[in-house]
């Protein structure tokens, strides 16, 4: 094992930063709402039975979503994947290239995708008078769990394809070469060769895409007209701000949805330890393209419209007439302090997840180092950071309320309970960015530099930092962009003189000002691809490092 | 050792390379060890994959134990090819990599087993037969894929700087090993590498790839006999 270079103190500072923000922010929340339930009177364990029927649609309206998203999802991503390889080809043409890579970016944009907009754009097809109906094809499936599922599939399926893609490049041309040459047709190429190794990808993939369905709660909120489609995320939700104050029922349907992604939280785990027992290109094997064909031009203009199918339902936020008019004074004062909040909130939710993701990493980094029993102290401590990513921020939200009543008066609003909860919603993600990175530091370039006469403060800097700016700036702008339209955590905690920019978006859909609601979303959704097109551009920089 | 039709003939190949035009006219007897020496980048690798399929030439003819086969899918080929890299696959067992072109071919797993213990044996691979590939040394991966490529008899083969990535001790081991199985099983050979001890200690043929300039200042490189030993 690799020596730890974290200093004694740093490491303890970290370790305790890190294990004191998730014990506030994650532990002590969900504790006090278990233990509230356990302790509770019979009529909350009947509640918990009660909600049955909400667990089934959540269950069924998942398991749609996901088994469509991961269908799908395979075969374009291993199309996509085939064609990247022949892009590789440095015989390949430009324009074969550039398709590939607009294609990828393509695929990537549904997740900086806010899903209030996502949700407005769907309601701009599907609604009564949606585009749909104006040319005469009323679908009538707005409000209703087909247009939930569909949504969900436009949002995942990409998502899938996206990873899947990335597993299927990495396969040595070698390999699919070595086989063809022993009498391997299509069918047996994939089965012996690129399912093994594309196989924990998929799978994790599609358990991410299932918990992101059961955990989904703008979209079914607004996509599912409310009482028509119930998943525990609403019914949770509803019983929280909508009327008089169910704390029981919201307490069983958190509960639920605990079990309900805990499940596939903990197999998703095993996937991707079973993922990284099994890389998918070993460290001393050639990368040989696949060699590309005049067919490659017409596939990867082909492959571009199919990715691009997947952004062209949002683009519909940008249709409505009154984007302009949000200018007028009377917008401005409407929207600007929500817009204040919404920035503010997505900087500061960026700054915070990457500031605890760093101290996480230096924690792991330290433990590995420093304790006897090193690989389980620190896979323990991975799988602690990685644990609220398994928890819906509703039911983080649930435990918040419950465990610091005494100080956070949600009916009053709180900036800090919105901020606490995005953090730790998005610390996992920088996580997982960050901590391979960490695990391929270059320790014997730090040791040189340190006999060359460097600090380790300089040695860092000129040998370790190069490889994480682009990272942590990467990782930035995605949680920035993510928590501009963040709707779960700012409902909870929202107030009337606190007011993020989505739940605005909300609000004026429910008053039936779609064309408002569009512009804003428009707004917004035009922020995020420019914060996605950045950060595509500076990885594109450092493409190692990202990788 | 027999020539003619038994073995591989090679006519006007041509193909138009990034910077160069590689061109070749040649045969290797059935028997027959060739050994093809140029440099990093030469186009001997590409020479390689051509004549197993895997690409296209721009003009020429491939004929094999008297069929042409330019124009026939790898798979269909009868060409065993031991890559640089071994590429094995990682998610098959020993016994699974060995055997894979026998269950291509539709051989039931008794007989796979049955036909590949012998050579599993004779490269003293035998306990090993079901451990996953990924356990294997660097010179073990190299025997799975030998036998891998030689196993199902095909009509010939070809090694792509199979010994490279391998320390100087096993590397003479693993050609003795090679000679050893030639010997048993005397299909033609083609071997490139840019290792001249590789060359002198296999090649019973021995090509090279030489650089002309054409009249239009694009880069010609063709591939001539060496000698014979």
């Amino acid at each position: 094992m690799k020596p730890s270079r974290v200093p004694a103190n740093i490491g303890w500072v970290a370790l305790a930063l890190t294990l004191g923000f998730l014990t506030l922010s994650t532990f002590w929340p969900l504790a006090v709402l278990i233990t509230r339930f356990l302790g509770s009177s019979q009529t909350v364990l009947t509640t918990f039975f009660d909600v049955f029927p909400v667990v089934r649609a959540t269950l069924s309206q998942a398991m749609w979503s996901t088994a469509v998203s991961a269908v799908l999802g395979l075969g374009l991503g291993l199309w996509a994947g085939r064609l990247a390889s022949v892009a590789q080809d440095k015989h390949s043409q430009k324009c074969v290239s550039k398709c590939i890579s607009l294609g990828h970016f393509f695929l990537s944009i549904p997740y900086g995708v806010p899903t209030i907009v996502a949700a407005t754009a769907w309601i701009s097809w599907l609604g009564r008078h949606g585009y749909f109906a104006q040319i005469g094809i009323p679908l009538e499936i707005s409000y209703r769990f087909q247009a939930v599922i569909l949504a969900h599939v436009f949002f995942n399926a990409p998502w899938v394809a996206y990873w899947v893609s990335q597993a299927r490049t990495e396969i040595p041309q070698e390999e699919l070469d070595a086989a063809q040459s022993l009498g391997a047709g299509v069918l047996c190429r994939f089965r012996f060769v690129i399912f093994p190794r594309i196989k924990w990808t998929f799978f994790s993939a599609t358990l991410q895409v299932f918990m992101l369905c059961v955990m989904s709660f703008a979209l079914v909120l607004i996509l599912g007209g409310g009482p028509p489609v119930q998943t525990l995320e609403t019914a949770l939700y509803s019983r929280m701000r909508y009327g008089s104050l169910d704390m029981p029922g919201a307490m069983a349907c958190g509960l639920w949805q605990l079990l309900v992604t805990g499940v596939p939280w903990l197999a998703l785990l095993w996937f991707q330890k079973k993922k990284a027992l099994n890389p998918s290109r070993n460290s001393n094997e050639s990368f040989r393209v696949a060699q590309a064909s005049s067919r490659s031009l017409i596939q990867s203009a082909v492959f571009l419209w199919v990715a691009a199918l997947f952004v062209i339902p949002y683009v519909a936020v940008f249709s409505g007439g009154k984007a302009l008019s949000l200018l007028t004074a009377r917008y401005l004062s409407e929207i600007s302090l929500p817009l204040l909040i919404s920035f503010k909130l997505a900087l500061g939710t960026a700054a915070g997840a990457c500031v605890v993701a760093l101290l996480a990493v230096l924690a792991i980094s330290f433990v590995q180092g420093r304790t006897s029993c090193a690989s389980r102290a620190s896979t323990l401590l991975g799988f602690v950071v990685s644990l609220p990513s398994s928890i819906s921020v509703l039911v983080l939200g649930l435990g918040f309320w419950i465990a610091y009543a005494d100080w956070i008066d949600p009916f009053e609003g709180s900036f800090v309970a919105m901020l606490i909860l995005q953090v730790t919603l998005f610390m996992p993600v920088a996580f997982r960015v960050f901590w391979p990175i960490a695990q391929n530091t270059a320790h014997f370039r730090l040791s040189a530099a340190e006999t060359l006469g460097a600090s380790p403060l300089t040695a860092f800097r000129y040998v370790e930092f190069p490889r994480w700016r682009a990272p942590v700036l990467r990782v930035f702008a995605m949680i920035a962009a993510g928590a501009l339209g963040e709707v779960a955590a700012v409902s909870l905690f929202y107030s009337e003189k606190l007011v993020p920019l989505p739940l605005v978006i909300s609000r004026w859909m429910g008053q039936y000002r779609f064309e408002e609601a569009q512009a804003l979303s428009a707004f917004l959704l035009a922020a995020s691809v420019a914060v996605m097109a950045g950060v595509q551009i500076l990885g594109g920089k450092n493409r190692d490092v990202i990788r | 050792m027999s020539s003619g039709k038994e073995g591989l003939q090679v006519r006007g190949f041509f193909k138009k390379m990034d910077g160069f035009d590689l061109r070749a006219d040649f045969e290797i007897p059935q028997g027959v060890r060739a050994v093809l020496l140029g440099k990093s980048g030469s186009g001997k690798t590409t020479l390689l994959r051509v004549l197993a399929g895997i690409e296209k030439a721009d003009a020429g003819s491939v004929v094999l134990g008297g069929k042409e086969i330019s124009q026939v899918s790898p798979k269909d080929r009868d060409i065993g090819v031991v890559f640089q890299e071994q590429a094995l696959f990682p998610a098959l067992d020993v016994m699974e990599n060995a055997t894979f072109g026998l269950r291509m071919r539709g051989v039931s797993r008794d007989e796979r087993v049955a036909l590949a213990d012998p050579w599993l044996k004779r490269l003293g691979l035998h306990k090993q037969s079901f451990a996953a590939v990924t356990q294997l040394s660097g010179g073990e991966r190299q025997r799975v894929a030998f036998i891998r490529a030689l196993i199902w008899k095909p009509k010939l083969l070809l090694l792509d700087e199979p010994f490279s990535a391998l320390d100087a001790e096993l590397r003479q081991t693993l050609r003795l090993e090679l000679l050893d199985l030639h010997k048993q099983w005397p299909v033609p050979v083609l071997l490139v590498t840019h290792d001249a001890e590789d060359a002198q200690a296999l090649a019973t043929v021995k090509f090279q790839i030489e650089t002309s300039r054409a009249a239009e200042g694009r880069e010609q490189r063709v591939v001539t006999q060496a000698f014979s030993s």
